[in-house]
């Protein structure tokens, strides 16, 4: 009777060993985009990417022989960013968050993820304030906000002033952007650069984002009758002020557009042919190959190609920013240190010495050290400057990284284009 | 340059305010009679704007023409989910009335996630930037097709109010819903009829903001909070109110955003809503005490 009982026991118990050794096979990384809402076109992009470095490191065998999963988390809001950064934490047991594609859910989500110890690999948040709270644990592979501000205005500089021929003091500048986190912190960089060139800069208009009209700034905008617009937008308001500036009629000489936003390909199908001239700085899918290794270069071709198949759509820069920034994770931060331990992981991500160039994106990889006022920031990942052209965006600046020239300065009329 | 902007900052506002009239005709008429505040209108708009964009890009069916199409199709929606989800609760606590409409919107919302994507679709047509020109003022064609129909659809509206059985028997209910059912009103059956206009006018709406905005799940979340401080403004049930009440709160925003910030805008908006209820919940065209007869 005894023994029986004993060999039903130990079988139940050997079974359900069998069962939890299972289950630790996988290296498990929390991933929190927005999947729903407003954000959500871009927040399953940007998963999407990060899904594909996943099975692509899975193919080859895994890490340390064992496979990687993700486990996502719909951080639609920055209140559910938090709560689903909880819930993946403590019942989840992860110790490695990625994500999230928006700045404020990043801030939220990863505040959490430093009260716990955990580690934050950012790959999509720009705010400048991410790396500027003295977390150690908090990893931003994505240039900052500001540098993409100060891009806008070295263009106005660089390619602007100079195909008008004018000097920077003769020409007026107005930065118009969303007021969230995102939006302040480029447009003031931007405004800041812009001073500092010797533009004049006439103000900065701050706007609500959800916003059902834009009237109002455009008239600002015609009123005030700047040469360069710099703009700082999300989806709706993006389309929103660029009709409403055909519409009444507004012109000026340049359209800068900073963010992803102002490159998407639902942004060229909503305006059409009006859409041509417009700059938008930010990260790009398509950056000139000349200023990449070859290994980079196949790399970039090989993740063009595998989006193509497994989503029906050429990968936006989003989904490509989810793609290296997860892949540098796996391949140097999670294989060197073959562990879920904190300290070591950080310790492997403080080490990573990636040369520009050889990544897809046109990046390197170098986190700016612990003790640095930007702690955690990937000090080699810039922006470029693009254009809309013939209806598709292409690479204008910088010099080492275009594909093509600028064209349509100034800006050509609203009929005309 | 700035004085010679003035009268456009008018035209632009009172062109706004057309909109936002649109967005409210229907919420008021559905607050009116059943008292009850539908959460999910702006679902309603955007399964319209789906709807019409659908049309169009796969049998090029022009915005504005797929009203007649939609519109009724929206109307027997609406009869259905009165039927479903108000009808139940129209005598529940103002809390369970929330609950559900607020549970509607989300479910329409997540069901349109599911079957289009978060994907931003556009109408793009030959008139989509168009304005026309008098002078120093552009009129845009799609606000003023907006406006336009905000004026047609609120004079038939009340056409339908002050000369039919029917409609006489809805502002009876608006009045006063209990001494309306002593009256020999059909209570459940115009409840179902005020519904379905109701959600018809928000399909309306959605067809003629489909040239303007981008179409996507939750493009009716934003919309629609607009839409309940002008029915505040105007007065619960009336549709004149609401027209009113539109004009009035676009041209302020409008003035607001150009002259003071554009942020302070919609503040100034919600801090219209709130000296409304405070001094004179009853709007500017309702009767007095309407606004709370009927709910418990």
């Amino acid at each position: 009777m005894m023994s029986r009982s004993i060999a039903i026991i130990a079988g139940f118990v050997s079974l359900v060993s069998l069962s939890c050794a299972h289950a630790q096979e996988t290296w498990k990384i929390g991933a929190l985009y927005p999947l729903t809402g407003g954000l959500a076109v871009l927040g399953v992009e940007n998963m999407q990417g990060a899904q594909i470095a996943v099975d692509i490191v899975n193919e080859g065998g895994g890490v340390a022989g064992r496979k990687v999963e993700l486990i996502s988390g719909d951080a639609a809001t920055p209140e559910k960013a938090q709560s689903e950064a909880e819930r993946l934490l403590s019942s989840s047991g992860v110790t490695v968050i990625t994500g999230t594609y928006s700045s404020g859910l990043s801030y939220a989500a990863s505040q959490v993820a430093e009260r716990r110890g955990a580690i934050y690999w950012e790959t999509g948040g720009i705010a400048d304030r991410l790396t500027q709270r003295g977390f150690k644990t908090f990893f931003r592979m994505v240039f900052t906000a500001s540098s993409n501000g100060e891009l806008a205005a070295t263009i106005s500089k660089e390619i602007i002033a100079a195909k008008l021929g004018k000097e920077s003091k003769d020409l007026k500048v107005l930065v118009v952007h969303e007021d969230s986190d995102y939006g302040t912190s480029v447009a003031t960089a931007a405004q800041e650069k812009a001073k500092a060139l010797g533009f004049q800069v006439i103000d900065r208009l701050p706007y609500k984002a959800s916003s059902t009209d834009l009237a109002p700034l455009v008239l600002r905008i015609k009123a005030t009758e700047p040469d360069i617009v710099i703009a700082s937008s999300y989806a709706t308001d993006a389309l929103l002020i660029q009709r409403q500036m055909k519409q009444l009629a507004v012109t000026t000489k340049a359209f800068i557009g900073t963010g992803g936003i102002y490159g998407l390909t639902s942004f060229g199908e909503g305006l059409g042919t009006a859409v041509n001239g417009i700059f938008d700085t930010e990260g790009s899918a398509n950056i000139g190959a000349q200023s990449l290794t070859p290994a980079a270069k196949a790399d970039g071709e090989m993740f063009r190609k595998r989006f193509q198949e497994k989503h029906g759509k050429a990968p936006s820069y989003v989904a490509m920013q989810g793609y290296v920034g997860t892949s540098i994770f796996l391949n140097e931060v999670l294989a060197k240190a073959a562990s879920m331990d904190v300290e070591k992981l950080r310790q492997a991500a403080l080490k990573i010495d990636i040369p520009v160039g050889a990544t897809s994106l046109g990046w390197g990889v170098k986190f700016a050290p612990e003790g640095d006022q930007m702690m955690g920031t990937n000090l080699r990942a810039f922006p470029v400057a693009q254009q809309w052209q013939d209806g598709k965006v292409v690479v204008v600046a910088p010099q080492s990284v275009k594909t093509h020239d600028a064209i349509h300065v100034p800006l050509i009329g609203w009929d005309k284009r | 340059m700035i004085m010679a902007i003035i009268p456009q900052v008018l035209v632009s506002g009172l062109l706004i305010g057309g909109v936002y009239a649109l967005l409210a005709v229907g919420l008021t008429l559905i607050f009116g009679v059943l008292r009850v505040v539908n959460f999910a209108q702006g679902e309603f708009i955007m399964l319209a704007m789906f709807a019409s964009f659908w049309l169009f890009t796969l049998f090029g069916i022009d915005p504005y023409l797929s009203i007649f199409i939609i519109a009724p199709m929206i109307f027997l929606l609406g009869l259905v989910a009165e039927r479903i989800v108000i009808n139940p609760i129209l005598n529940a606590p103002h809390a369970m009335q929330i609950f559900a409409t607020f549970a509607l919107s989300l479910i329409l919302q997540n069901i349109a996630l599911v079957l289009w994507g978060p994907d931003f679709r556009s109408v793009n047509t030959s008139y989509s930037t168009q304005s026309l020109t008098f002078g120093i003022l552009s009129l845009p064609i799609t606000s003023l097709m907006a406006f336009v129909s905000a004026a047609v659809m609120g004079s038939l509206l009340i056409a339908f109010l002050n000369l039919t059985r029917d409609g006489r028997a809805l502002r009876a209910l608006v009045q006063n819903r209990y001494a309306a059912s002593l009256m020999g009103i059909n209570v459940v059956r115009l409840n179902r009829i005020a519904f379905g206009v109701g959600v018809a006018c928000a399909a309306i709406a959605g067809c003629v903001l489909t040239p303007i905005y981008y179409t996507f799940p939750t493009a009716g979340v934003d919309l629609i909070i607009i839409g309940f401080v002008v029915v505040v403004l105007g007065g619960m049930g009336n549709i004149a109110g609401a027209m009113i009440g539109g004009l009035i709160i676009g041209i302020v925003q409008t003035f607001t955003g150009f002259f003071i910030s554009v942020e302070m805008k919609d503040v100034v908006a919600l801090i219209i809503f709130i000296l409304i209820l405070l001094i004179r919940p009853h709007g500017l065209l309702g009767t007095k005490g309407a606004e709370e007869l009927g709910t418990k």
